[in-house]
């Protein structure tokens, strides 16, 4: 289904052959008024792997994150420059809408943001807005994906009821649940656990490795070892600008710059 | 509590006993002052309350014995005649002709503060969500403005506007048309009568009381977290889907109780409605556009004549009518801030940890 759902240009340019496949950031720069957040930022994020980003507090990790979805539309103030293709389509590119980007493009934010709507409808609501489901399919669609995110049978007997009852590991886990409902491409997750439980948080790292074998996934992080976890590659980044770009295995074990070696030694942070 | 555990613990005396001891009592001392000012300050609203209730009582007393339940069953508010020996009833003297029904009045409040209510709820808080929605921040404070001037004008201006313009307008251009509803909601047949009456005073209610809704909707509509807004909108969902799904309900319970308290100020709402309502004191209109009159506008009408009575109990039907009028104010305000309260308990459960 979700190839059939690509974004206006996507064919086009396959049909030119010049499609990548992923995520890939080409000279990105963001500012808020005068202040810059991003500056020359150019990498790639491959496909179905587990990228982390990682840095200092304040580095642009999220500024980054919500470049890809176009979060920061919304915000007065910020100016987004450079480019973001996904699959080799510019999403800031005239004529693309936010709509079908961030129905490929899913994001779990720091703490978990249920909407004030039954637990059902957190699922339903979404896919129904964006014509992906009718009404009829949406009970099959609740339960398949709560089911994927192991929340099926903690909530089955309360689908009607508030999100707002359950704990917060399970609220998380229903905005994952409500993420995937729209079978993204990408998913971008923000400190998805840094609010959560230890055996929360496993469970979580677990589902995003199983998620990798379909989509493409983003996560930013505080914590080093749950990037060692789960990432295939480390993004790392200090003052808005990318210091290093290597698979998990050189950037933990040999990172190229001084400054990795100093942030993963836990030198600097 | 700390300031009293010091007190206690040196000495009741605030006379020094030394020069550390005498800066000490010096804070004592004026600690003491902060004490008393803040417990009597503390105690004035809650004692004027209680004066104002006990008094409105008092002051009511004779009324009460004097109509019994007709004074909420009665149609025919009367103060009767200074010019003929005064009657005998329940033991009590009143005017020749004194008849204290206060029904229509208790209707006639309820019914120009509900529909004042009822439109102006949905004026405020869809206009508040459009303009939060689709306004940007400058022009939404410029808008804001304009509610807080509304919201400033006296209410003896709103009563002459309507009474010379908006009422003959009204009667003349819009009322005409209504009555063609007349046949689903038969109080809107006509005829229109000249522009005073029940539905001209709950417009100009509607009016003064959309500025206090609209500014506290537009509070609550910004205390929405960007946290819950946006996991709709990470959705790919419109603005329009985005209100639907997140910020309505999140809302919805704070503009219950921004209703109840636009209610209550329509509820009390005294000079603007005296001028525009017509002041019918027997028996009910025919329809909403002919005169009417509420409990407020009553007791600021008839208060002239009523002191003209020697027996006092024309005074003290005007006080049974107050007393009521509290009793509702009150009631409303006090449900009004039980929602509140509720809706601070719950506080946004967006983000709640483990």
């Amino acid at each position: 289904m979700s190839e059939a759902m690509g974004l206006a240009g996507t064919r086009a340019e396959s049909a030119e052959g010049t499609a990548t496949e992923g995520v890939s950031v080409r000279n990105l720069g963001v500012r808020y008024r005068d202040r810059v957040l991003l500056e020359g930022i150019s990498t790639e994020f491959r496909p179905r792997r587990v990228t982390a980003i990682v840095g200092p507090t304040g580095c642009g990790k999220t500024t980054l994150l919500r470049s890809i979805n176009r979060m920061h539309d919304q915000a007065p103030g910020m100016r987004v420059t450079g480019s973001v293709s996904i699959d080799g389509a510019d999403i800031y590119a005239p004529g693309v809408g936010v709509r079908g980007l961030r129905r490929r493009v899913g994001m779990l934010f720091q703490r978990p943001n249920p909407f004030p709507q039954s637990i059902a409808d957190n699922i339903s609501l979404a896919p129904r807005a964006h014509g992906l489901v009718s009404r009829r399919e949406a009970a099959h669609l609740v339960e398949e994906r709560l089911t994927e995110v192991g929340l099926w049978e903690a909530v089955r007997g309360r689908l009607n009821a508030s999100p707002f009852h359950l704990s917060g590991g399970q609220q998380q886990l229903l905005c994952l649940a409500r993420a995937l409902a729209l079978s993204p491409d990408v998913l971008l997750l923000d400190e998805p656990t840094s609010s959560l439980d230890p055996a929360t948080t496993e469970h979580i790292e677990r589902l995003i490795t199983q998620l990798s074998e379909r989509v493409t996934i983003l996560i930013v992080t505080h914590n080093l070892a749950q990037a060692a976890r789960i990432s295939d590659d480390v993004l790392f980044l200090m003052a808005g600008r990318v210091v290093e770009a290597a698979s998990s295995r050189t950037f933990f074990n040999d990172p190229g710059d001084e400054r990795s070696r100093a942030y993963v030694s836990g030198r600097i942070g | 509590m700390l300031v009293r555990g010091r007190a206690r613990g040196i000495s009741p005396s605030p006379a020094p006993a030394g020069a550390t001891a005498g800066r000490e009592s010096v804070t004592r001392w004026g600690d003491r002052v902060t004490h008393a000012v803040a417990a009597v300050a503390g105690m004035v609203p809650l004692g004027a309350l209680a004066f104002i209730v006990i008094v409105m009582v008092v002051s009511a007393i004779p009324a009460i014995l004097f109509s019994g339940t007709g004074f909420f069953t009665g149609s025919v508010f009367s103060l009767g005649s200074v010019y003929a020996p005064p009657i005998h009833h329940h033991g009590l003297t009143a005017p020749f002709g004194a008849s204290y029904g206060a029904l229509p009045l208790i209707l006639g409040t309820f019914v120009t503060s509900l529909i004042a209510i009822g439109l102006a709820v949905p004026i405020s808080v869809g206009g508040v969500l459009m303009l939060s929605e689709w306004l940007p921040r400058r022009a939404q404070s410029f808008l804001s403005l304009f509610l807080e001037l509304l919201a400033g004008i006296p209410s003896v201006v709103f009563g002459i506007w309507g009474v010379y313009t908006f009422g003959p307008f009204m009667a003349a251009h819009v009322y005409p048309l209504l009555t063609g509803l007349g046949t689903v909601i038969p109080w809107l047949k006509g005829p229109v009568g000249a522009g005073q009456g029940l539905l001209t005073a709950s417009l100009v209610l509607a009016i003064m009381v959309v500025p206090i809704v609209a500014a506290t909707t537009r509070e609550l509509v910004r205390r929405v977290p960007t946290l819950a807004r946006e996991g709709a909108l990470a959705l790919g969902m419109t603005r329009h889907e985005t209100a639907k799904v997140v910020t309505i309900p999140y809302v919805r319970t704070g503009i219950l109780a921004a209703a109840l308290l636009g209610w209550g100020r329509a509820l009390g709402e005294t000079m603007a409605v005296l001028f525009i309502i017509g002041n019918v004191l027997n028996g009910y209109p025919q329809n909403l556009y002919l005169s009417a009159n509420t409990l407020s506008a009553t007791i600021a009408g008839t208060l002239d004549g009523a002191l003209t009575d020697s027996t006092g109990t024309d005074i003290s039907a005007l006080a049974e009518i107050g007393l009521v009028l509290l009793v509702i104010s009150l009631v409303t305000n006090f449900a009004g801030r039980l929602v509140i309260r509720r809706v601070s308990d719950q506080a946004l459960p967006v983000g709640r940890g483990v």
